[in-house]
């Protein structure tokens, strides 16, 4: 049993699928179904690192933004609020979280990197918040963009020498995978919400750029990656059914990842030794 | 004639306890390498060590007492394998970019006769701080015979768990105990 859950393709793939599977189901009816994420990336992290915080590493305080969104977003769903202050207060919050959480690396650096790093990781934070955030009305595209952005921050930062947060990565685009597999089943909409979309924002946002500091994947992979919440925004026929609207978004949200992870593939070579 | 041999040598005896003072010495890095060796699945052992080392020492032979002080750059990680390197300098191991010194500072320095046998420290590694002895299985100084400097030289040896400072990655398939052994050579300042 040891040997199967010490497998990196049960630890990342498999096992949060299931969890996030089981979840999405379970909470469905409390139109919480978007925990799904969380619990793919809590069974990850449960299997390949741990919850203690001590020390407080860029990854643990990752781990922990990951955790604090997905208690503080279905606070959001629940007392329905969507007005612009929480629309900015998300964004804040992304921008500031990325300053947080990289602080002890860019401290070691000059004054005008640090500031140049700092700019960049704000930004690149406050993109990705934005599209999916408007994407947490469309359970489908949110769906096809959680797998796109998980998947190729995951598969890119394994590149970059990282198994750590390549499986980290990988179990959010599993998650997301689990989620668009029920609605493929179901050939319903599952709920979504910020439950959904808020701690993949953190999660995805973070570890790509974990991936960048930390690891070896080149910055100009970043703007690659942000491009996936940008195409799942594309409209789709109306009268197109649930399966077909998510084979094609899943396609297009793929195709940035792809491309990201070749881009790696090239400049890095192959997965860690 | 007796009593002058006697005076002089009780003088000499004397002379070296009362003059001897601690002397400093500095480590040179193109002799001082930390290595390591850990467990490969089981299967084999992977040797490597750090290219950067920078360091102090005080010896004072005579009150058998001495001070340690050890700054390894986690970066210059080498295993003869760049591919290999990078991953281990990336978070799944030493995560280089957020902790890029590990440091060993001494507490105690145990003498066998006049020449230390170990050391006792701490090991600071990814924020971690824990006690870790060094057992020193070599020791001379001397005078270098190409540039006439005083020196000495060291070879230790120590064990630890890397999970217990925090590094869990990967295990058990790449092995937790790892056997340190520390090549050191210092000039005196």
């Amino acid at each position: 049993m040891n040997d199967w859950l010490n497998h990196p393709a049960i630890q990342s793939g498999i096992a949060p699928l299931v969890a996030a599977l089981i979840t999405a189901k379970l909470f469905n009816s409390l139109r919480l179904s978007g925990l799904a994420v969380i619990a793919g990336f809590c069974t990850t992290v449960y299997l390949v690192a741990d919850f203690h915080f001590e020390p407080f590493t860029v990854v643990r305080k990752i781990i922990l933004c990951g955790l604090a969104a997905a208690i503080i977003a279905p606070l959001i769903d629940l007392t329905a609020r969507n007005g612009r202050f929480i629309r900015y207060l998300i964004t804040a919050g992304c921008g500031s979280a990325a300053l947080w959480v990289f602080w002890p690396i860019l401290h070691q650096k000059e004054t005008p990197e640090a500031a140049i790093q700092g700019i960049g990781m704000v930004m690149y934070m406050i993109w990705i918040s934005i599209f999916m955030d408007r994407l947490s009305t469309m359970p489908i595209s949110a769906g096809a963009a959680g797998a796109g952005l998980g998947m190729g921050v995951g598969t890119s930062a394994l590149l970059a020498t990282s198994a750590l947060l390549g499986q980290l990565g990988i179990s959010l685009g599993a998650a997301c995978g689990a989620y668009l597999l029920i609605q493929i089943l179901s050939r319903k909409p599952l709920s979504c919400g910020r439950t959904f979309t808020l701690p993949l924002t953190f999660l995805c946002g973070l570890i790509g750029l974990a991936a960048v500091l930390l690891a070896k994947l080149p910055w100009h992979c970043l703007p690659i990656l942000a491009a996936i919440p940008v195409v799942a925004h594309v409209p789709l026929p109306r009268n197109w059914l649930p399966r077909k609207k998510i084979i094609a978004l899943s396609i297009l949200a793929l195709a940035p990842a792809f491309a990201a992870v070749f881009l790696v593939w090239r400049e890095a070579g192959g997965i860690p030794v | 004639m007796s009593r002058i041999v006697l005076f002089v040598l009780s003088f000499l005896l004397f002379s070296t306890q009362l003059f001897a003072a601690p002397e400093n010495y500095t480590f040179n890095p193109e002799h001082t390498y930390p290595h390591f060796a850990v467990s490969h699945m089981g299967f084999s052992t992977t040797h490597g060590r750090f290219n950067k080392t920078s360091g102090k020492f005080i010896l004072d032979q005579a009150a058998k007492t001495g001070a340690l002080e050890l700054v390894i750059e986690t970066a210059s990680i080498d295993t003869g394998l760049p591919k290999r390197d990078d991953h281990l300098r990336s978070p799944d191991f030493f995560n280089t970019a957020e902790f890029p010194k590990a440091t060993y500072k001494s507490t105690a320095v145990k003498f066998n006769g006049d020449r230390p046998a170990s050391v006792e420290g701490n090991l600071t590694l990814l924020g971690v701080t824990k006690p870790v002895m060094l057992t020193i299985t070599t020791f001379k100084c001397g005078v270098n015979p190409m540039n006439k400097k005083t020196m000495c030289g060291a070879d230790a040896t120590a064990k630890i768990k890397r999970s217990d400072f925090g590094m869990t990655f990967s295990l058990p398939a790449v092995g937790d105990d790892i056997a340190l052994t520390i090549e050191a050579e210092a000039y005196k300042d």
